[in-house]
């Protein structure tokens, strides 16, 4: 019970705002190659710089952080805990108000009760009933949040369960950005969004999660929209209607939007039920989506566990989510991403991508929590995960992976890293390339070490293990672990609890296995050199380009515990015999791992071990592939070029082009030797 | 002036490039033809105002199909060998690479001039060409595409050879009398289309024999 509060562990981010984080760094990372954008107005980036200033480090807002909860824990006892809320929910899009009654019911876990204390909205006109009785309460402001504090007549009773209603109005002031999302806006189509403005939560931060039912009443024209099952709408003797929507789960993670909604949905009676909710101009991709909800409540469902809830809803929103927001039983994204259709071909990629995220949360981030702030990867970076395996099967690419990949190589240097395992990951200004990129990123390498087939076993057996129950990156390990009937110590600890990522150096030598009786027998010999800290074990994909034209895919383990040398594990030689002469060799050519290459020789870039004319063919067919583009003003930039393969960029500028050319062609006869 | 030694006729070399048209000079291809045979006609006689006979000659191999990679070798009145390394018959060529071996015990390089057979309108052709130790030389030629203006990179073509197409000239010093192989060895060539994908091709070598070493 004891964590905190995930609501940040279900929102995606657009890769484009993400690109975005790390502009407080210096504009030129060491290695020449220039930093990101400047932050998206907005964004939780630009965010971040409001609140905390340009130089925003990850120690400075875990002060920030825990003066806050400090604040909060002392007088957020875990005297209760709430099993439900009955919440009345009133909107007045003309005058911009929303007014509201929330009937909660408690459980009382200590003796001498007397103080109730919850983490709500700063509203106005709060007034607390407990019975039939008016009880004082006070609500303050802090931290922007607001913690009401109830004064009880007398001691409730251990172990009993009571009801409190708190009944609020307020005028919402809806262009402040709250932990990372705009949380209301009152528009001529949309009328309201909030992600948690509606309901009480324990002035702790810690979770709780309930049962509820919403009632949202509108004017006549409005719906609302909200996870849960929906019923109505009931007609009100004032003229509103009221939309209700039932969670029968226990879950904090909510939200609730009101707009000129038309919406869509499966057959009354199909299991589990869809509905898309979007307003009339985009009702046309209404079908779309619900085939895309089903095609992926099937995929994910035949890997991990079935589909937990009864029923899913999309939600289309104007607010500014950086992307999408996925609680219980629903998904509310921004309103273009409702553009997206399979003829709009890298829209829809994009597209789906965000979708099949946001409905991986189901699993990831609701049917198991992570356990504080720490595990935030078992939210955001398995279901990143997941949509990238999804998008690599329906489209027959890694586009998604490679992206996030480049993305955390190339975007997260010096301060602004830190391991994705570690208790400050939420608040680093690299969060999103570190949680979401990188973390993904090493689900996927996983994968890659496992197999795919064991890798979901291994999250079936932890979708089973841990079903509506919170838990530890140790937990998702022990899946992998009994699905895999292997330790898999070293690959958590290299790989979640240190930052950074592999920078080697490559080095090879091709030569026939026996020079006096060529059989065409080709050994081998790679030599991988890592100057990044840790050094880690690694098994490296390599493709094998043979005499006759074929390309052979193997793999070789790098394992620094094998160095030939014990006083220096860094350099690893590793032999493999084939049965043709070999014409080159590319390694991780689908970038799997999360690394950064140079050539060992010169100008080898084939790994043929020797610089000769057949790298200069090589080099030309990755010839003016760059990782920097030029933006209108002038500066450079970062972009995650999936066809970069830094091992071509020879002066390490982030462009292959006509400046590495003379470093090649001065390299020519240069021969690799491997003793 | 060493006394020239009179030599037999040697028709290979006539035959084959006789086969292998002109390149474009435009292009750095070099105008090969039966004029330009390595073969020595027999020499009259040995008076030092008739032009010295050649110190050996060179046999090239000939090609089986239609697209290959050719050696022809012709020898200068100083004794000098002329080998030009040729490329014919590729279609959609986009990079061709190769290591062509000699033996050095009998053959001395001194020169090598590498050409750009593939420089075409947006494409910029470099050509390593370099002496390597143990009797290699490194040969590599590829298509860099050019950027126009402020546009993005087309999807890569390669080149359509009309006829033969000089990608270099090796000018070797035979050291002895003797006979001996330039030839590319297997497992270190290969040409390439614009999609990478591997050219059916033949890399052919040739033979040298020669009668003494040239000063």
């Amino acid at each position: 019970m004891k964590r905190l509060l995930p609501i940040l562990a279900i929102i995606t981010c657009f890769p484009s705002v993400a690109i975005a984080l790390d502009a407080a760094e210096e504009a030129v990372q060491p290695n020449g190659v220039p930093r990101a954008l400047p932050p998206v107005p907005g964004s939780d980036a630009a965010w971040r710089d409001a609140r905390f200033g340009r130089e925003l480090t990850p120690a400075r807002v875990m002060r920030w952080l825990e003066k806050a909860h400090a604040v909060l824990r002392e007088t957020g006892q875990p005297d209760v805990d709430i099993l439900h809320q009955d919440i009345t929910f009133e909107i007045d899009d003309k005058a911009q108000t929303v007014k509201g009654t929330i009937v909660a019911t408690l459980h009382v876990n200590n003796p001498g009760v007397t103080q109730l204390h919850f983490r709500a909205e700063p509203w106005d006109g709060v007034l607390v009933t407990y019975g039939d009785l008016e009880v004082p309460s006070t609500l303050t402001e802090m931290q922007g949040s607001g913690v009401i504090d109830v004064a009880l007549p007398q001691a409730l009773t251990e172990a009993t369960d009571v009801t409190i209603s708190v009944a609020f109005a307020d005028k919402p002031q809806c262009g402040e950005v709250t932990f990372l999302l705009v949380p209301c806006n009152f528009d001529d189509q949309f009328a309201y969004f909030a992600f948690y403005r509606y309901y009480l939560q324990p002035a702790s931060f810690d979770s709780d999660p309930f049962t509820s039912m919403l009632h949202v009443r509108t004017p006549i024209g409005l719906m609302a929209a909200a996870p849960g099952i929906p019923s109505g709408p009931d007609d009100n003797k004032d003229g509103t209607v009221t939309w209700n929507f039932e969670q029968i789960e226990n879950t904090e993670n909510a939200g609730v939007s009101v707009a000129v909604y038309d919406p869509k949905g499966t057959p009354a009676g199909e299991k589990p039920f869809i509905n898309v909710y979007v307003i009339n101009d985009f009702s046309d991709n209404a079908k779309t989506f619900i085939d895309l909800g089903k095609a992926l409540i099937a995929f994910f469902g035949e890997r991990f566990t079935p589909f937990p809830w009864v029923g899913l809803n999309y939600i289309q929103v104007s607010n500014e989510l950086g992307g999408g927001y996925a609680p219980l039983g629903g998904i509310f994204m921004l309103r273009d991403e409702f553009s997206a259709s399979p003829d709009l071909d890298m829209f829809w990629m994009t597209g789906v991508a965000l979708v099949s995220h946001e409905t991986a949360h189901q699993w990831w981030g609701n049917l198991v929590e992570p356990s504080g702030a720490a595990n935030v990867c078992l939210s955001e970076s398995l279901a990143e995960f997941s949509s990238c395996y999804y998008t690599e099967k329906t489209f027959n690419s890694r586009y998604q992976q490679i992206q996030n990949n480049l993305q955390f190589v190339y975007g997260v240097q010096g301060k602004a890293d830190v391991p994705v395992h570690s208790e400050t990951v939420y608040y680093t200004s690299a969060y999103v390339p570190i949680v979401y990129y990188k973390g993904s990123i090493i689900f996927d390498m996983l994968r890659f070490e496992l197999g795919a087939e064991t890798m979901m076993k291994g999250l079936s057996i932890y979708a089973t293990t841990w079903n509506r129950k919170s838990a530890k990156l140790e937990d998702i390990q022990a899946a992998m672990e009994e699905a895999a009937g292997q330790k898999l110590d070293w690959f958590f600890k290299q790989w979640f609890d240190t930052k950074g990522y592999l920078q080697a150096s490559l080095r090879a030598t091709t030569a026939p296995v026996d020079p006096k009786a060529p059989t065409g027998k080709t050994k081998l010999r790679l030599r991988v050199v890592q100057f990044s800290k840790p050094l880690r074990r690694v098994t490296l994909p390599v493709a094998v380009d043979l005499l006759d034209g074929t390309t052979l895919d193997t793999t070789l383990v790098i394992d620094p515990s094998t160095a030939a040398d014990p006083s220096d594990k860094t350099s690893v030689t590793v032999d493999k015999v084939f049965d043709q002469p070999i014409l080159g060799v590319r390694v991780d050519r689908e970038r799997v791992l999360l690394r950064e290459w140079s050539a060992g020789t010169t100008g080898d870039v084939n790994l043929s071990g020797l610089t000769d004319g057949m790298d200069l063919v090589d080099f030309a067919f990755r010839f003016g592939r760059s990782i920097v583009f030029t933006a209108g003003d002038g500066n450079a930039y970062f972009h995650p070029n999936i066809s970069w393969n830094e091992i071509y960029d020879l002066n390490q500028d982030g462009k292959i082009n006509k400046d590495d050319l003379p470093i090649l062609t001065e390299a020519v006869g240069t021969e690799a030797v491997l003793d | 002036m060493k006394p020239l030694i009179l030599l037999p006729f040697v028709a290979t070399v006539a035959l084959l490039l006789g086969a292998c048209g002109g390149g474009d000079p435009a292009n750095g291809a070099a105008s090969v033809g039966p004029d330009a045979t390595g073969a020595g006609d027999l020499a009259p006689d040995s008076t030092a105002d008739v032009a010295p006979a050649p110190l050996g000659a060179f046999t090239a191999d000939a090609p089986t199909g239609t697209t290959f990679v050719a050696t022809a070798g012709t020898f200068a009145p100083t004794g000098l060998l002329t080998v030009d390394v040729t490329l014919t018959g590729f279609k959609d060529l986009y990079g061709v690479a190769g290591h062509l071996h000699y033996d050095p015990a009998h053959l001395e390089l001194v020169n090598i001039e590498g050409k750009s057979p593939l420089v075409e309108g947006s494409y910029d052709n470099p050509t390593v060409a370099r002496k390597s130790p143990a009797g290699r030389v490194l040969l590599g030629t590829a298509r860099l595409q050019k950027k126009t203006g402020k546009g993005q990179l087309q999807a890569p073509t390669g080149i359509d050879l009309a006829g033969t197409a000089l990608w270099a000239r090796l000018t070797f010093k035979p050291l002895a009398a003797g006979s001996s192989r330039v030839e590319f060895a297997p497992g270190d060539r290969g040409a390439f289309d614009s999609q990478k994908v591997l050219i059916k091709a033949e890399f052919l070598g040739g033979k040298v024999v020669t009668t003494g070493g040239a000063n």
